[in-house]
């Protein structure tokens, strides 16, 4: 339950799923088998999205076209995985995590939130185009969808990381949503959470067919953590320095990384 | 396919966030009995309590894209219609490929 507040809250504050968190800490903190801990992992990733879901806010900047058919990608590389992921050693699993680890803490540190906006002056938009309300300027602006197709090969491979390692995919979906194309983070974390809880169904049930999930006992215990932290979290959101936790959560993930990859 | 002008309103958005909402309230309820339970070490309610608290979680992402579904085929919008059908038959197909 402690393992789930954790990766609740730090949700709420960084737009995580808060997956990469809870895989070691139910693995090398209560020596859980690594595929037990991804099990446990997707249902506490269900569990975020759920929390996220409720609000008006996030509902708002939701570009649901963009994550139809971003879905379409994740969802199949989530089924390819959940069908393959008993092919895979645990040593591989291992390895695989560490280096998403790794890639997250570069890209928590290295990740310059991108505005992506235009002034909105009444101009003709794509379908996957977006309107939105700004709150720096006060007034709706547009933004532009570009390079459709990078962002359908990570949401594939943010699938097929969900199956096999238990993290919800969004903290490979954001970035690339906001740096190449052309999403305003805002609009790219609020999309992103709307897929991660979807992109977790085929592999919660693949691990739920292959019993690690067990009584529920213990993903019963990390959702009703990752509930009571990502409430915590919210209230904590405005007052909260988000640049210290991302540095924080950086340092935890680059030794996340270290102990798996080693 | 339409323009994003057609998109669902700010009313039907925070429709759907209640929804959530009592969805994620009866999770907790879920939840909350099922771990006093155990607790309790009454392991024949807490484990399906429990077990139907996961089963709300895994329905609500299903929920959200059926409701897509269904407003895009209310704005004849068959591209995103398709888009939102293909999701739910991959959802299907692995639910009785693994459970069934």
């Amino acid at each position: 339950m402690l393992a789930g507040t954790v990766a609740g809250g730090l949700g709420a504050l960084l737009g995580i799923g808060g997956g990469v968190l809870l895989v070691p800490l139910l693995n090398r903190g209560l020596d859980l088998p690594f595929s037990q801990a991804a099990a446990i992992s997707l249902v506490g990733v269900l569990g975020t999205s759920a929390a996220m879901s409720t609000t008006s806010t996030a509902r708002r900047l939701l570009n649901p076209r963009l994550a139809l058919l971003l879905l379409v990608f994740s969802v199949s590389g989530a089924v390819v995985g959940a069908k393959t992921v008993h092919l895979l050693q645990t040593r591989t699993l291992e390895l695989i995590f560490g280096a998403t680890a790794a890639l997250v803490a570069v890209s928590m540190l290295a990740r310059a939130s991108r505005r992506n906006i235009l002034p909105d002056v009444g101009q003709p938009l794509g379908v996957l185009d977006g309107r939105v309300f700004d709150d720096d300027t006060g007034r709706d602006v547009v933004y532009r969808v570009r390079r459709l197709p990078l962002a359908l090969v990570t949401s594939a491979a943010a699938g097929l990381l969900a199956s096999y390692v238990g993290v919800g995919g969004g903290i490979v979906i954001v970035p690339v949503l906001n740096a190449w194309c052309g999403v305003p983070m805002r609009v790219a974390a609020a999309t992103s959470a709307f897929m991660i809880g979807v992109t977790a169904v085929p592999g919660v049930t693949g691990y739920y067919a292959s019993g690690l999930l067990g009584d529920f006992h213990l993903a019963g215990a990390t959702v009703a953590g990752v509930l009571a932290g990502y409430r915590l979290g919210s209230r904590q959101s405005g007052a909260a320095p988000v640049w210290r936790l991302k540095i924080l959560m950086a340092m935890i993930l680059a030794a996340v990384a270290a102990m798996y990859l080693r | 396919m339409t323009t994003p002008e057609a998109l669902p309103d700010a009313t039907a958005r925070d429709a759907n966030a209640r929804l959530a909402r009592i969805l994620v309230a009866v999770v907790l309820a879920l939840l909350v009995a099922g771990l006093a339970g155990s607790a309790a070490g009454a392991a024949g309610f807490a484990t399906p309590t429990l077990g139907a608290a996961c089963g709300v979680l895994l329905l609500m992402p299903i929920l959200n894209v059926a409701a897509e579904f269904v407003d895009e085929v209310r704005r004849r919008d068959w591209a995103f219609a398709l888009a939102a059908a293909a999701v739910l038959l991959l959802i299907g197909y692995t639910a009785i490929d693994r459970l069934g």
